[in-house]
């Protein structure tokens, strides 16, 4: 190759690794990819390294030490909740990070009996053990439940903690690193021979379909249960609440409201639909997200306690706001941006 | 028919295939079509056959949404179902890639996507509604006379979905959904709470029901289903009961009193998200390919030892069919692209999927090779 085509080679991979030359597709995949997907799952795995390392330290003496850095993880987690494709789904990692909804009660079932057996605690049991006794909801348990402190000693139950720990590092690790080495080039670079993504559209469908999923599953799994919406009884039970145990759950809703905020930011959708003259879409989403962070109840007692007492006016509001923005994110984007949200995946037959 | 009689047929829109597939001439690892429904983003719906290596040959723009399609005896036509709740049929001439004829269902029946014809090639069966009373029905048609209406036989169920043949020639498998649905509802679900699907073998030449067989939870509706060469049948769940309970979503049906689940492990069931949409056996029937739209996956399995062998991953991916000359199963999913995976290895087989853009894929794809040798065994029928 001569310098001169060295020089028109570099020249024009410059121009195309140029923000400005990127079309407002390319410009919104690479936000969403590198300012939002790829720092939320870099910080979930050093999070969970973190939990591991203070478990470690202050298992048994400082539970409370544990317990801020496991509330810590867990607002990681919230924060990147809604990515279920990618990494995530390709290595069927969800579960050893999140097993709920648990209607069976199987996490603490399952660690119930890991902590009164004889055999000894490793990482290589706990692997072999149910996946219900991995991820943050075990971590949760065996943080936050009374009830564990009864059913053995403490030394088991800090090797229990540990090798759980242990594991949720190892898988928020390999998430991220699958993130940063290969998948962020994947659904960032659509086009035919990728095999993911044929085309832009499809990328930016997945990401849209993405969150879309995870405001229903707000609605539909994280609030209507406990409010004792759509079930026979319309009896409410604040114990089919995300985190009922460590009481986190009104803080997961702030902080995946929070999280959409950021992908309309610095994700770049905001400057998406600007590109695709859809000013009007842009502000009622922003103005959803903000007045629904604005109904969020504010009690210090939680979730729990709110629903315990029927004192539910304030997150009902909540919850019947949230349909008009699922219909923004199901409607209104795909139709605005032109995307195809799933053909057989939506009403197959 | 010989590899030159569907080359050198005539027909605008067969011809710019026709270089196509020519330049491949002889290699009997990239012969023979796949046929397919898709729709356009502006929503245009079509049934089109396209080569093995990716290339045109037919597309035909369609008023009503298909579904399955099916190559009638000796691969000189093939047959494409209106998606439910559609009451046209659309016969293919393969040789010319034209519209032939189109059928209608019968005053107060629809058709449900699926069909299968009988060993002799003189009869199509295909599943159906009966509208006034919502009852499942068989209708049966003669191919012959330009496929009048005989007759029809009751489906044992509601909501029959796929039929197919048992090597005895005279035993329908037929898939009950279970669902009840009226025209003037659209796709509406309307008995979810009362739903009884099952796998029901009924007698082709008598219309009597042999056999029923139930899923252990009633709204496990059983859709979709394939035939093995030694007439063990697999037949694909959509679950429409509550999200957080994890069912199998197939199972294996040979005789037993019931139906055998692929396998019981939750993990797995769970990254099929409570719905399948094509199962496809080999012709060997070693594999069967299960795909999972919603899961983005499509699972493989031997049915031997009813394991699962391995994840394929695929967004949208709906058709599964299998090629015997190549040995492989192709894919297709809503994004428009078709990707071919070797039984034997179940891996990737060329660098890349074969891309068509503007098409997504429906459910369903079905190979014609270019011989007289028929799959109707081994694929969706």
């Amino acid at each position: 190759m001569t310098f001169r085509r060295i020089s028109v080679l570099l020249t024009s991979l410059l121009l195309i690794s140029g923000c400005s030359q990127r079309t407002p597709e390319q410009q919104f995949l690479h936000a969403t990819t590198s300012q939002v997907i790829q720092p939320a799952y870099r910080d979930l795995a050093k999070q969970s390294q973190l939990l591991l390392a203070t478990i470690t330290e202050h298992c048994p003496t400082d539970d409370e030490a544990s317990r801020t850095q496991w509330r810590n993880t867990m607002a990681s987690w919230q924060r990147i909740q809604a990515i279920q494709f990618g990494p995530i789904r390709d290595l069927n990692l969800a579960w050893e990070i999140q097993f709920w909804p648990d209607k069976k009660n199987l996490v603490a079932r399952k660690n119930r009996s890991l902590l009164q057996e004889e055999q000894a605690i490793t990482l290589e049991r706990l692997q072999k053990a149910s996946v219900a006794s991995r991820g943050l909801w075990s971590l949760e348990y065996l943080l936050f439940d009374a009830q564990t402190k009864t059913l053995s000693t403490p030394q088991r139950r800090c090797q229990l903690q540990a090798a759980a720990a242990e594991n949720l590092a190892s898988v928020t690790q390999q998430l991220s690193a699958a993130w940063d080495e290969k998948y962020a080039a994947v659904l960032t670079t659509p086009g035919e021979t990728n095999d993911d993504f044929p085309a832009s559209g499809n990328a930016i469908a997945a990401i849209i379909d993405s969150y879309l999923t995870h405001l229903e599953i707000i609605k539909g799994r994280k609030l209507a249960p406990a409010l004792g919406i759509n079930n026979r009884a319309k009896r409410s039970n604040p114990y089919l609440l995300e985190s009922w145990r460590s009481q986190h759950s009104l803080t997961n809703l702030r902080l995946n409201l929070e999280a959409l905020q950021r992908l309309m930011h610095q994700g770049g959708l905001e400057d998406f639909l600007m590109a695709k003259q859809q000013p009007e879409l842009a502000a009622e989403i922003n103005a959803h997200l903000q007045q629904l962070l604005e109904k969020l109840p504010t009690a210090e007692a939680g979730l729990f306690a709110l629903i315990n007492e029927q004192d539910v006016d304030a997150i009902t509001a909540v919850y019947q706001q949230l349909p008009e923005l699922i219909a923004l994110f199901k409607r209104e984007l795909p139709g605005k941006l032109d995307l195809q949200m799933g053909f057989n995946s939506n009403d197959g037959d | 028919m010989k590899r030159r009689q569907l080359l050198l047929g005539s027909g605008s829109v067969l011809a710019a295939g026709l270089l196509g597939m020519q330049q491949f001439a002889g290699q009997s690892a990239t012969s023979g079509l796949l046929l397919s429904a898709y729709t356009t983003p502006e929503g245009k719906h079509f049934i089109a056959g396209v080569g093995r290596n990716g290339e045109d040959v037919f597309a035909l723009e369609v008023p009503w949404r298909a579904h399955d399609s099916l190559a009638l005896p000796g691969n000189q036509q093939a047959l494409f179902f209106a998606r439910r709740p559609g009451t046209r049929a659309y016969v293919v001439d393969l040789n010319r890639g034209t519209l032939q004829h189109t059928i209608t269902s019968a005053p107060n029946r629809h058709f449900y996507g699926h069909g299968c014809v009988s060993v002799d090639g003189r009869h199509l069966f295909t599943t159906e509604n009966n509208i006034d009373n919502s009852s499942g029905c068989i209708g049966i048609y003669d191919i012959r006379s330009g496929f009048k209406r005989l007759g029809e036989w009751h489906s044992h169920g509601i909501g029959p979905h796929q039929l197919a043949l048992l090597n005895d020639g005279r035993t329908l498998a037929v898939a009950n959904g279970g669902i009840q649905t009226h025209p003037e509802r659209g796709r509406d679900k309307l008995n979810l709470d009362t739903m009884q699907p099952s796998l029901a073998y009924v007698d082709s030449e008598s219309g009597t029901l042999i056999d029923a067989f139930l899923p252990p939870h009633h709204q496990q509706s059983i859709r979709h289903l394939a035939v093995a060469p030694d007439d063990s049948v697999v037949v694909a769940v959509q679950f429409q009961g509550d999200p957080d309970t994890l069912l199998p979503l197939a199972y294996q049906h040979a005789g037993e009193q019931q139906l055998q689940p692929l396998a019981e492990d939750e993990m797995i069931w769970q990254r099929h998200q409570q719905y399948t949409g094509s199962v496809c056996i080999s012709d060997d029937g070693h594999r069967a390919l299960l795909s999972s739209p919603r899961g983005g996956i499509v699972s493989a399995w031997d049915l031997r030892e009813r394991k699962l062998l391995s994840i394929i991953k695929q967004r949208d991916g709906a058709g599964v069919a299998f090629d015997p000359n190549s040995r492989e199963f192709a894919l297709s999913n809503g994004q428009g692209q078709i990707t071919s995976v070797g039984a034997a290895d179940l891996m990737q087989n060329r660098q890349h999927s074969h891309y068509f853009a503007g098409r997504r894929w429906d459910n369903h794809m079905n190979y014609v090779s270019e011989n007289h040798s028929s799959q109707n065994h081994s694929s969706q029928t």
